[in-house]
C-alpha cells in the first residue's frame, strides 16, 4: 500500500472494485428506477401521464380544429366513428380511412336536431392534413394537424358537438393544457413554500416550529371551498383571461402547500436525529451545505410522491372552481369549464358525450395517482 | 384528561378569531358591496335607479365605513349571539343559519359515521387478506371514486334516481313531510333522500379512508408481535382485531381533523345540484351577492364546526392511545 | 274618443252589475262549506260584495277543488309568486295583450280631457281576505301617506311622477276617487294596467296604519321591540310595501285581495311556500262560483333551474312559464311528454329583439369615443355579423334577423329602423373600417387606432344568462374576423351592472325590452331613456336629473317628443309621435340587433283546465298573471 498525497476517495476505490468484479454498483436513482418498474401498474401510469402531457404541449397541433369553430348545422351532433375500408364499387373494398356523414332532420316539434348515419355521405380523412392555422405555442405559424377531414368543410366530430356545434375532441385537447399545467405550475408553486415553511419548521424545531404548525393546522380546519370561493368572486372580472388563471392559480396553491409542509417537517424532524447528519454537522459543515447536500436528497421521493399526488387535487380544485362559475371563464378552455356545459339535464339525457373531459379528469387524476404511489413505493429507502 | 380537554379548548379560541378575520376579509374583498347587487337588482326590473338613494342605503347599512370599525361591529355583535342582517332577505341572520348548519352537520356527520362503517371493516380485511379479490376491488374502487369530480357524480345519480326509481326529486323531503314534526315516516322519508348526497360525499372519503386504514394496518401487521401472537396459536381474527388493529386506528381517529372540513366544503358543491336545505346553496348565493353578514356568519360557524370535529377526533385520539393523554 | 272610451266602459260595467244582479245565488266552494254554515264566515253573497267581477273562463266553467304545486328557482324568486297570483291592480290587461284595458278591481274610469286626472269607481262591497271592506281610502292611505315618505319610498316610480310631481288623491265616496297632477299623465292608465299598476291597491290601511308613526304614535318602539332597526323596516317587513318586495309574501296577517292568500311564508331558507284559498275573493265566474276553483298552491323552492326542470320531467309542476322553459330545454321537455302528462303550449314574445349590442356612445376612453360615436363604425359591425349563422346555432333557426324595433304587426312597428343593415356583408365591413381611419394593421393583423395604438374592444355578457354569453363568443370571432381586435369578457350580473352604470364597458350584450305596446312604458332601447339604455348611460342620467352629460340635440329631440307622448292619452296621437322618435333612433342606429324575438312556450299537465294558449309573454305584461290563474281548474 503507497501513501497518497491526495484525500481517500471511497468512490473511486468502488469504482475499482465494480470494474473489478466484486460488487455490482448503481446509483440511487437507478435503484429507484429499477424498483419503479416492478409495479407494473405504476408504469402503465407513467406512460399515461405522459401522453397526456404531450397532448398538452403540442395540443393545437393534434386538434382537428381551433376550440372555438363553431358549426350551427351541427349543434349536439353525436360522434362519429372512424371507418378503414370503402366499398369501391366493384364489390371489393379499399383502404380509404374516413368518417361518415350525417342527414341533418330538424324535429319540428322538440326543435330538436335528429341526426342519422348516411351511409352514402363518406368523408376520407387524412393524417397531417392542412387545416385551421395555428402558432404552435405561440411562436411557429403552421396549418398541419395530425387528423382531419380531406375537404375541410365536411363534418368531422369524432368526439361529438357541444351546444354550439363545437368540436368537442378539438376543445378537450386544447382544455388538457390549461388543466394539467395548471395542476404543475400549481404544485410547483406550493413545492416552493412548503420546503420553505417545512423545512424551517423541522430543522428549527422550538416557537417557530410551534408557530408554523398552527399556521399549517388553521389552513386546514378552513373549509375551503367558502375560501376559494369567496377569493374567487374576489378577483375583478374584467382581468384579461391569462391574469385570471394565474390568480386561480395562486389561490389553489396558497391551500395547498400545506401537505408538502408537513411532509417535509416530518422527515426533517427525523432526519435530524440521523447518525450521517449528525456526523456531518460534527464535522464542521455549514447549516446550508447540510441542508441542500445531505438532508435534501433523502427528501426528494417523498417530495416527488408528495407532487403527483397533489396534481390531482389541484386539478380537482379547478375543475370544482371552473365548474362552479367561479374559476376560469369562457372563452378560456379546460376540463371544468367544459364540464359546465353537463349540468343540465339535456346533457345528461341527449348528448352523453359532453362527459368526456369528466373521463379525462377521471383518467388524469387516476394515472397521476398510481404514479405517485409507485414513485412513494420506489423512492422509500425504507420499504421493504 | 380534564387538563388536556381544558387545554385543547382554549386552544381554539385564537383559531375561532383568526377565522373570522378570514371570513369577514374574504367577504369583503370583492369590490362593490350589497348595495351594488341591489342596485342591479332593481334596475333589471325597470326601475331607475337614484345614486343619491344608493349612497343612503349605504350609509344605513354601514357599508361605508372603515375595514376595522366594520369589523368590530361584526365580531362584537357575534359574541353577543347577534349574527346581524342579512340584505338580501331582510331577516336577521340568526333566523336563517341555524335550521341550514343543522342540516348540514346531521348530513355531515350522518356520512362520517357512514364512512367509518364502511372503511374500517373493509380495510382490515383488504390488509389481512392482501393481494386478494376484495382487495383489488377496494383499492380499484378507492381510486376511481377519489378521482370523480363529486359533482359529477351527484348530478347522474340525481338523474337515474328520478328516472329510473321515481323518488321524489331533490331536496331531503318529501313535500308532505317538510314542515312535519319528526315522526318514523318522516325519517324513512330522510333516509330514502338523503342516501344519495351521503353517497355522494362519502365516496372519496370513504375511499381515501380504505386505503389509509390498508396502510396502516399493514405496517402493523409485519410487526414481530404479531409474529409472536401467532406462534402462539391464537386464532387469527381475533389477533388481528384485537392487537395491531387498536394501533393502526390511531392515525384512522386523527383522520377526522381533515375529513370533516373535506365534507363540508364538498357539501357545499353537491347539495347546491341536489337541493339540499343545507347551508350550501345559502352561502354560495350569499357570496355571489355579497351579502356579507350572511356569508360571514356560514363560514365562521363552518370553521366552528371543524375545529369541534378536530377536538372530538383529538379526544377519541387520546382515549384510544394512552401516549398522548400523558404527553 | 274619450267619451266613447267612457261610455264603453259605463257600458261594460252596467252589463255587470245587471249581470251580477241576477246571479245573486253564487255558489262556493265545498271546503267553505263548514266554515259558513259554523258562522265562523259569513254567506258567499256578502263574502263577494254587491258587485263581483264576473270572469268569462277561457275554456268552461271549472270544478272545485285540487292543490296546485308550483316551483321557484334561486334565493330571491319573488316575482314567480308576483306574476302567477299577484296580478290584481284597477285596471287589467286581457291575455292576448291587444291593448285594452279591462276592469278588474275598478269597475270603470274616466279620463279629463287633459289627461291630468282620472275617476276611478270601485265595486260596492268588495272586502279585503280578513273580512274588512275594501274601499277608497286604501287607495288613499297609498298615495297620501305611504308614497311621498322618503323612507318607504326613497325613489319615486316615474309612472306616478310628472316632472318629479306626485299624484294628489281625492276621495269622493268609498267606491269613487279621483287622482290627479298638475300637468298631464297620458301614460298613465296603460301603466296602471301594467304589473306597475299593483302598486295602488296593495296596502290595507286598517292594518298597515298600525306601523305609522302618524297613526300610532307608537310605531317606532313597537318596531325596535319587534327587533327592527326603525318603524320603517317594520313597515316593510310587515306589509312589504313596494310590488316585488319579498315581504309581500312573508306575513300571513296581512290582509290581500288576491286569490290566494299565504299559509306558509316566503322566509329565507323555506324550502316551500304555501297558500289558501281567500274566502273574500271577489271574482265570480259567469254561472255565480266564486272563484277561485282551486283550493291550495304549493309552490317549492329550488336551487337552481335543473331541479325544476326535473321536477317537471316527473310531473309534479302543474304550470312552469318562467325558469325552464327556454330554447335549450325544449328538446329534453318534449321527449318527456307522455311520462309526465304535460303538454307544451307555444308562447309568443313581445320583446324588440333576441338581444341587444350596445356600443358605448359615451366611453371615458379619448381613443375609443370618437370611433364607437361614428356611425360608421357600428353599420361595419352589423355588417360583419352573419345572423342566420347565430340564429341556427343558439336559437334553433327561430328567429329573423332583425335590429332592435317594435315588433312587425304592430302599430309601433318601424320599417327602416328594424332592416337596415342586415345583410352579412364582410367586404363592405371592411372597406367601412377601412374608410373611418381604421385602416393600418398591427403585427397581430388586427386594426390599430388611428393614432397607432393598438385598439382592443372588450365585449362583455353574462354567463348565467346563457345564450347571451354563447352569442357574445361568436360575435367576437366574426368581428376579429375583419381586423377588430375584440375580446370576450365573462362577468356576473353585479359587476356587469357596476361597469356599465359608471360607463366603463365598451361593447355590452344584453336582452332587449318592449317591442309591444310596452314601447311606451319602457322606451329603453330606442333612445337614452334609463340606466338600462346601454348604448348612452350618460346621457340618460342627464334626462333623470342624475349628473350625466349633456346629450347633443337629436337626443334631445327624442325626449321632447316623448314627454308629448306623456301629456295625451290619445293613442293615435301617441303613436304618431313615437314614429317620429323612432326615425331619430334610426338616423342614429344605436344599437346592433340580431333577430326577431324567439316564440316561448309554457308547459301545462294535461288534467289543468281554462289554460289559454299562444298567448304573448312578458313582464310588464305580466305572465301568467293576465292569464287569470284564478280560473284555473283541475279536470
Amino acid at each position: 500500500m503507497t501513501l497518497e498525497a491526495k484525500p481517500f476517495d471511497p468512490n473511486e476505490l468502488l469504482d475499482q472494485q465494480v470494474t473489478a468484479g466484486q460488487f455490482q454498483a448503481a446509483g440511487q436513482w437507478a435503484m429507484v428506477w429499477a424498483k419503479f418498474k416492478k409495479h407494473k401498474l405504476a408504469v402503465i401510469s407513467l406512460v399515461v401521464v405522459g401522453l397526456i402531457y404531450f397532448v398538452a404541449l403540442f395540443a393545437e397541433f393534434l386538434a382537428p380544429y381551433d376550440p372555438g369553430k363553431f358549426d350551427p348545422r351541427y349543434t349536439y351532433v353525436p360522434p362519429q366513428s372512424i371507418g378503414f375500408f370503402v366499398d369501391d364499387g366493384a364489390g371489393g373494398s379499399r383502404f380509404q380511412p374516413h368518417v361518415t356523414g350525417y342527414k341533418i332532420e330538424l324535429n319540428p316539434v322538440s326543435f330538436r336536431r335528429e341526426f342519422t348515419t348516411d351511409p352514402e355521405a363518406i368523408i376520407p380523412i387524412g393524417f397531417f392534413v392542412e387545416g385551421q392555422p395555428y402558432k404552435l405555442w405561440g411562436l411557429f405559424d403552421s396549418n398541419w394537424h395530425l387528423i382531419g377531414p380531406i375537404d375541410q368543410s365536411q363534418p368531422f366530430f369524432l368526439a361529438g358537438g357541444d351546444r354550439l356545434g363545437r368540436d368537442l375532441l378539438s376543445r378537450t385537447i386544447h382544455g388538457t393544457r390549461i388543466s394539467m399545467s395548471i395542476g404543475l405550475v400549481g404544485v410547483g408553486l406550493s413545492l416552493v413554500i412548503g420546503m420553505i415553511l417545512g423545512g424551517i419548521s423541522g430543522y428549527r424545531g422550538g416557537m417557530v416550529d410551534r408557530v408554523i404548525q398552527r399556521v399549517i393546522e388553521f389552513i386546514r380546519s378552513v373549509p375551503t371551498i367558502p375560501l376559494w370561493l369567496g377569493l374567487a368572486a374576489a378577483m375583478p372580472k374584467d382581468w384579461p383571461p391569462l391574469q385570471v388563471y394565474f390568480s386561480i392559480l395562486v389561490i389553489l396553491s396558497l391551500i395547498g402547500w400545506t401537505e408538502i409542509a408537513r411532509v417535509v417537517r416530518g422527515r426533517f424532524l427525523s432526519l435530524r436525529s440521523e447518525d450521517f447528519v449528525i456526523s456531518a454537522r460534527l464535522d464542521g459543515v455549514s447549516e446550508f451545505r447540510l441542508i441542500m447536500r445531505h438532508m435534501m436528497p433523502s427528501l426528494y421521493s417523498h417530495i416527488i410522491a408528495a407532487i403527483t399526488l397533489a396534481i390531482p387535487n389541484m386539478i380537482l380544485a379547478e375543475t370544482s372552481l371552473s365548474f362552479l362559475g367561479l374559476g376560469l371563464q369562457p372563452p378560456i378552455v379546460s376540463w371544468g369549464v367544459l364540464l359546465q356545459d353537463t349540468q343540465n339535464l339535456r346533457a345528461i339525457t341527449q348528448a352523453p358525450w359532453l362527459f368526456i373531459p369528466g373521463i379525462c379528469v377521471v383518467i388524469a387524476v387516476l394515472s397521476l395517482n398510481f404514479l405517485g404511489d409507485g414513485v412513494r413505493d420506489a423512492a422509500d429507502p425504507y420499504a421493504k | 384528561m380534564l387538563a388536556f380537554i381544558v387545554k385543547r379548548v382554549l386552544g381554539m379560541i385564537p383559531a375561532m378569531f383568526a377565522i373570522s378575520i378570514l371570513a369577514f376579509t374574504v367577504i369583503q374583498l370583492p369590490p362593490g358591496d350589497y348595495v351594488s347587487t341591489y342596485a342591479a337588482q332593481l334596475a333589471q326590473s325597470g326601475e331607475n335607479v337614484d345614486s343619491a338613494a344608493l349612497n343612503a342605503l349605504r350609509e344605513r347599512y354601514g357599508l361605508g365605513e372603515n375595514m376595522v370599525v366594520q369589523y368590530t361591529k361584526w365580531i362584537s355583535g357575534v359574541l353577543r349571539g347577534d349574527f346581524g342582517d342579512s340584505f338580501e332577505w331582510r331577516q336577521p341572520v340568526t333566523e336563517l343559519i341555524w335550521g341550514r348548519m343543522g342540516m348540514t352537520a346531521l348530513i355531515s356527520i350522518c356520512t362520517l359515521i357512514l364512512m367509518w362503517l364502511v372503511s374500517l371493516p373493509i380495510g382490515i380485511y383488504s390488509a389481512a387478506r392482501q393481494y386478494s379479490v376484495v382487495d383489488y376491488l377496494s383499492t380499484a374502487f378507492a381510486f376511481l371514486a377519489m378521482a370523480t369530480p363529486n359533482f359529477l357524480l351527484a348530478i347522474v345519480l340525481l338523474y337515474i334516481t328520478t328516472m329510473w326509481f321515481g323518488v321524489s326529486v331533490g331536496g331531503l323531503f318529501s313535500p308532505q313531510y317538510e314542515s312535519a314534526p319528526w315522526s318514523l315516516g318522516k325519517l324513512w322519508d330522510f333516509i330514502t333522500h338523503a342516501w344519495v348526497p351521503i353517497f355522494v360525499l362519502g365516496t372519496a372519503g370513504t375511499a381515501s379512508l380504505i386505503r389509509i386504514m390498508r396502510a396502516n394496518l399493514l405496517d402493523e401487521l409485519h410487526r414481530p408481535y404479531v409474529e409472536a401472537g401467532r406462534a402462539k396459536g391464537l386464532p387469527e381474527a381475533r389477533l388481528i382485531l384485537s392487537y395491531p388493529t387498536r394501533v393502526a386506528l390511531n392515525p384512522f381517529i386523527s383522520t377526522v381533523g381533515w375529513v370533516l372540513p373535506a365534507l363540508i366544503s364538498g357539501e357545499l358543491i353537491v347539495s347546491t345540484v341536489l337541493n339540499l336545505p343545507t347551508a350550501g346553496p345559502l352561502l354560495l348565493q350569499a357570496l355571489k351577492s355579497q351579502d356579507m353578514y350572511l356569508a360571514g356568519a356560514f363560514i365562521l360557524l363552518s370553521g366552528g364546526l371543524v375545529l369541534i370535529g378536530t377536538l372530538i377526533s383529538d379526544i377519541l385520539l387520546a382515549i384510544s392511545d394512552p401516549r398522548i393523554r400523558l404527553s | 274618443m274619450q267619451r266613447v272610451r267612457i261610455a264603453a266602459l259605463a257600458g261594460i260595467s252596467l252589463f255587470a252589475l245587471a249581470t251580477s244582479a241576477m246571479a245573486q245565488d253564487y255558489k262556493q266552494a265545498p271546503e267553505l262549506d263548514a266554515l259558513v254554515s259554523s258562522g265562523a264566515l259569513p254567506a258567499v253573497a256578502e263574502r263577494v260584495g254587491a258587485n263581483p267581477r264576473v270572469l268569462t273562463p277561457v275554456e268552461s266553467v271549472g270544478k272545485y277543488g285540487g292543490t296546485f304545486r308550483g316551483g321557484m328557482v334561486g334565493g330571491n324568486d319573488r316575482n314567480m309568486l308576483f306574476t302567477y297570483f299577484g296580478y290584481e291592480g284597477l285596471l287589467a290587461w286581457d291575455a292576448d295583450w291587444t291593448g285594452e284595458v279591462h276592469p278588474n278591481i275598478a269597475t270603470g274610469y274616466t279620463a279629463s280631457a287633459d289627461s291630468r286626472s282620472f275617476t276611478f269607481t270601485l265595486r260596492e262591497g268588495m272586502k279585503w281576505s280578513d273580512g274588512s271592506p275594501f274601499t277608497a281610502d286604501d287607495v288613499a292611505f297609498f298615495i297620501e301617506d305611504i308614497l311621498p315618505d322618503e323612507k318607504l319610498f326613497p325613489t319615486k316610480p316615474g309612472w306616478l311622477t310628472v316632472e318629479g310631481e306626485l299624484p294628489s288623491i281625492a276621495v269622493i265616496s268609498p267606491t269613487e276617487f279621483t287622482m290627479s297632477w298638475s300637468k298631464p299623465n297620458g301614460l298613465f292608465i296603460l301603466n296602471a294596467a301594467s304589473v306597475y299598476g299593483v302598486q295602488l291597491a296593495l296596502l290595507n290601511k286598517a292594518y298597515c296604519s298600525q306601523f305609522l308613526p302618524k297613526y300610532n304614535e307608537n310605531a317606532d318602539a313597537e318596531a325596535v321591540a319587534a327587533g327592527a332597526a326603525g318603524w320603517a323596516e317594520h313597515m316593510v317587513a310587515k306589509c312589504g310595501v313596494g310590488i316585488e318586495a319579498i315581504e309581500r309574501w312573508r306575513n300571513p296577517e296581512r290582509p290581500v285581495l288576491e286569490a290566494w292568500k299565504i299559509v306558509d311564508p316566503y322566509v329565507a331558507g323555506a324550502t316551500r311556500v304555501t297558500f289558501e284559498r281567500n274566502p273574500y275573493y271577489w271574482k265570480v265566474d259567469t254561472d255565480g262560483n266564486q272563484l277561485p276553483y282551486i283550493d291550495d298552491l304549493s309552490i317549492g323552492v329550488n336551487a337552481e333551474s335543473q331541479t325544476l326542470l326535473l321536477s317537471v320531467l316527473a310531473g309534479e309542476i302543474d304550470y312552469e312559464v318562467r325558469h325552464t322553459t327556454n330554447t335549450t330545454n325544449l328538446p329534453v321537455i318534449a321527449e318527456g311528454v307522455e311520462q309526465g302528462d304535460y303538454r307544451i303550449s307555444p308562447r309568443e314574445s313581445r320583446v324588440g329583439n333576441v338581444m341587444t349590442i350596445s356600443v358605448n356612445l359615451n366611453s371615458q376612453d379619448a381613443t375609443k369615443a370618437p370611433i364607437f360615436q361614428n356611425k360608421d363604425f357600428r353599420i361595419a359591425l352589423s355588417h360583419a355579423l352573419d345572423r342566420q349563422a347565430i340564429i341556427d346555432t343558439i336559437y334553433l333557426g327561430q328567429s329573423t334577423p332583425q335590429q332592435v324595433s317594435p315588433r312587425e304587426g304592430t302599430p309601433y312597428y318601424n320599417e327602416r329602423l328594424a332592416t337596415q343593415y342586415l345583410e352579412h356583408d364582410v367586404e363592405k365591413a371592411n372597406a367601412l373600417l377601412d374608410s373611418i381611419g381604421l385602416d393600418k394593421r398591427g403585427g397581430n393583423g388586427m386594426r390599430l387606432a388611428p393614432d397607432g395604438s393598438p385598439l382592443v374592444v372588450n365585449v362583455a355578457a353574462v354567463t348565467a344568462l346563457g345564450n347571451m354569453a354563447d352569442a357574445a363568443e361568436l360575435f367576437v370571432q366574426y368581428w376579429q374576423a375583419v381586423g377588430v381586435d375584440a375580446r370576450f369578457n365573462a362577468m356576473d350580473r353585479t359587476r356587469f351592472y357596476e361597469e356599465k352604470t359608471a360607463s366603463q364597458h365598451d361593447i355590452v350584450v344584453w336582452g332587449a325590452t318592449s317591442g309591444g305596446i310596452d314601447v311606451f312604458i319602457d322606451p329603453r332601447d330606442y333612445f337614452p331613456f334609463s340606466t338600462e339604455s346601454n348604448f348612452a348611460i350618460e346621457w340618460a342620467k342627464n334626462y333623470i336629473g342624475d349628473g350625466g352629460v349633456e346629450p347633443p340635440d337629436y337626443v334631445k329631440e327624442q325626449w321632447a317628443l316623448y314627454d308629448q307622448i306623456k301629456a295625451t292619452s290619445v293613442p293615435e296621437e301617441q303613436n304618431e309621435l313615437f314614429q317620429r322618435l323612432l326615425e331619430i333612433t334610426a338616423d342614429q342606429f344605436y344599437q346592433i340587433g340580431i333577430g326577431t324575438a324567439v316564440p316561448l312556450y309554457s308547459i301545462a299537465k294535461n288534467n289543468l283546465g281554462n289554460v289559454p294558449d299562444g298567448t304573448p309573454t312578458g313582464w310588464i305584461h305580466p305572465d301568467p298573471g293576465t292569464l287569470n290563474t284564478e280560473q284555473f281548474y283541475f279536470k
